[in-house]
Order: C-alpha cells, then structure tokens, then sequence
C-alpha cells in the first residue's frame, strides 16, 4: 500500500481532487482558500477541470426541448457579458507577470494574484493602480467542520464574488450581510449553498467593505429574502482584509 | 490535443471562434455556440442530474455563464467543446448537491455510467482525443476507474466512494490519487 502522502507533487494532487470534488470538511475549505492566494495551484485545479471534462464528451447527445433558447435568451436579455472577477486571473497574470519582471517589486507581484480582468483586457494599467485600488477578502467559516466561503471584492466595479462550500441540506437560503463598526447587520442579497456566485454590492453599502467590517451568513426564508435585518441563524463569518 | 482529421479541426475552429465572439458580447454568437453544444452539454446534465425539467434548468445556467465568462476561454489551451462540457459538468454537480435529497441520488446516478457507449456524433468533439480518454480510463484498475466515474458523474466525496465501496478512506484515496496521476501520464498533456 503506497501512503498518499509519499506520492509526487501533493499540489498537482490537491488541485485533481478539487477539480474532481472528492473534498470534503477541512480539506476543502484548505483547498478552497488556496485557490485565492496560489496562482500556480489555481492554474492547475482549472488545467484538472478542463482534462477531467473529456469524460464528459462521451455521454450521448440529447436534443433539448425548442423553448429551451428562448428561456436562455430571456435571462440574458439587457445583460452584457459581465466583468469577470475571476479568482486568479490566468491570462491577465501571464501579461501582469512579464510587466512587472522590469519593476522587480515584491509587492507588485503579490498584487498581481489579485488582479480584477478589466472589460477591455488590451488595455493593462500600470501596476501601481493595483495597489491603489487592492482587492478585498475574506474567509467566512463556520463552527467546527461548518461551511467555509471565501470572498473577494473589487472596489473598481463594486463585484463582490464568493465561492461557497456546500452548505448542506436546508430549505432556506444562505443570505450574506455586511456588519460594519456600529454592528446593524446590511443585506448584500442571497448566495448559491454551493458554488460561484457574483453580485454587484448596493451603492449604498460599498463603503462598508473594507479592512475590519464583517460578512455574515444566515440561513432565511427564501421567498421573502433579501431581508431587513437577519431572522436565521448565523452559519458562517469572517472579518475583511485588504491586499 | 490534436484534432484528427480536417473536420474536426475546422468544427473546433469553428466553435472557438463563435466563443471568442461571444465573449466580446456577440448574441448571435452564442446562438451559434447553443446550436453547436446544447444537445452535448444537455446529454451531460441530464446524465448528472437524471432528471429532464432540472437539465435544462441547468443548461440555461450553463449558456448564462457561456455569456458572462466567454471571454475567459483560451483557444491555445483548452478545446472549447472541452471548456464548455467543464462548465456544464460543474454547474449539473452543483445543482446535485443542492437538492434536499442530495445524499441518495448521486449513487444511483453513478450506477449507470459505467458503461462505455461511445457518443452520438462526434462532429464538435475530438473524437481521437475522446478515445483516448476512454483508453486511459479503462487502463486503470477497474476499482479506481469506477471511483473516478462516480465522483465525476455523481458528485461523490471521498467519504461517500470509501462507503460505497466499503474500503477505508484512506484506501480509496490511494486508489484515487493512483488513478488520476495514471490519467494524466496516459494522457500525455501535461
């Protein structure tokens, strides 16, 4: 029996189980906490997901229903392609990574983990503005082997993207709140109990997203969410920081 | 992964360029692109979730998300049937595990997939490149090629395949971890 551990290249192995899902509790709240600040591993969980994917073309082909398009078009109507905050931007970084050889700054190549993808890619600003303008992050955990959901804003665009843990069975939703210094927790709207999700945070909130404040989970009703103030209980949070 | 033959390398073509349109905001586009895949990406959800009304719920969010992260698609590294079958893939996992009943349903799910029927068309995909996926899947221990399959199709932990299986958890991460380096090196590409 060969130990797991003994294996070559435990990076390139936790990045396959990722892609493949086999993660569960501590290791994937790790995992998932890795894909925010390790560029290389990201790279490799996306390498692992676009490789694992050749499983899926082997599946038969089914004719989906007619009406099907339409829906489609319906939920992408008045919508462009939105300004992606990707994690760890794979593109972006190659061309950041080549900028920044000539500077040589130790804090200009942390900041290039956390570039934003602007709309227009052709045009690269200068790496200082990245350290003007830092991406803000945080880990919202649970108790114990509770849900674990990173988060990551952009102040430029006012994205605010979260990859949740699968937070489990429950009929209601998980609704995030920002709680800035004088402590009323502030709706930021409902997340997916498991995978990406992608908001745009209310103006009049942006301001409280910075260094200190915390984000909150609850479970609430689904019907009648995005809520006043929080009725359920707290199942994850964690305090912002900036890089 | 090189195509093999002129067609595939024009389908890929193809199906590139419309995605790389797509992600400049281009609707008509992304109707080619859903002409294109929606009967491969819909097969794929319904494979996972086994249910026809929750795939194509699935499948909408899938060509929702084509729209918004098109831009993210890199033709000089991944095949773009390839990209968009990872996106649906995940999205169908996702919606698995978050239904109320999400611990019973992935097993039967799993159940059925071990066979290798090849697909219906090969026209958008590689069919070299397709079976060769299913060589290097089949060259593995049967054990650890039916773990792999399960937790791919079925959404399965290691947890979950370790009961399945009634082995030790630690066994069925060796033969996991086993599998998937063995996956790679039969594969070549990386």
């Amino acid at each position: 029996m060969v130990d797991p551990m003994d294996l070559p290249d435990e990076r390139e192995l936790l990045a396959a189980e990722l892609a493949l899902g086999v993660l569960e509790g501590e290791a994937l709240a790790a995992a998932n906490r890795r894909l925010l600040t390790d560029a290389a591993f990201a790279e490799e969980v996306e390498a692992w997901r676009e490789r694992l994917a050749g499983m899926a073309l082997d599946v038969p082909d089914e004719t989906p229903p007619d009406a099907l398009w339409s829906r489609i078009e319906r939920a992408i109507d008045g919508t462009g392609p939105a300004p992606v905050v990707d994690l760890v931007p794979r593109r972006q970084l190659r061309r950041w990574q080549f900028g920044t050889a000539a500077a040589g700054a130790v804090a200009a190549a942390l900041a290039v983990l956390l570039v934003i993808p602007r709309p227009e890619p052709s045009i690269i600003p200068p790496p200082t503005q990245v350290v003007l303008q830092p991406a803000i992050v945080a880990q919202l955990r649970g108790e114990g082997e509770g849900p674990f959901v990173a988060a990551r804003y952009d102040p430029a665009t006012a994205q605010l993207r979260l990859v949740a843990q699968d937070m489990g069975e429950d009929p209601r939703v998980p609704e995030l709140w920002i709680i800035p210094e004088d402590g009323i927790p502030r709706s930021l709207g409902v997340i997916r109990p498991a995978g990406d999700t992608q908001l745009v945070v209310a103006e009049g909130h942006r301001s409280m997203l910075h260094d200190g404040a915390t984000l909150a989970i609850t479970m609430e009703p689904r019907a009648t969410a995005p809520h006043p103030a929080p009725t359920g209980p707290r199942v994850a949070a964690g305090k912002i920081f900036g890089i | 992964m090189t195509p093999s033959s002129p067609s595939a390398i024009l389908a890929r073509k193809r199906l590139a360029d419309a995605l790389i349109s797509v992600g400049r905001g281009d609707r008509a586009a992304l109707a080619e692109v859903y002409n294109l895949t929606s009967a491969k990406l819909f097969g794929i959800c319904l494979r996972i979730c086994g249910d026809r009304e929750e795939a194509e719920d699935v499948v909408q969010e899938v060509y929702v998300k084509v729209w918004q992260r098109a831009g993210r698609f890199d033709p000089e590294r991944a095949s773009p049937i390839t990209w968009l079958a990872a996106i649906a893939r995940n999205s169908a996992i996702d919606r698995l595990r978050a239904r109320p009943n999400a611990a019973t349903a992935p097993i039967d799910a799993a159940g059925e997939i071990a066979d290798d029927r090849p697909a219906a068309d090969a026209v958008i995909e590689d069919a070299q490149e397709q079976g060769r996926m299913r060589a290097c899947l089949d060259a593995l221990e049967a054990r650890a090629s039916s773990a792999i399959r399960a937790a791919f199709f079925g959404g399965l932990t290691y947890a979950e395949l370790a009961e399945r299986d009634r082995v030790p958890l630690g066994t069925m991460k060796t033969w996991i971890r086993r599998g998937l380096l063995q996956l790679k090196a039969c594969l070549g590409d990386g």
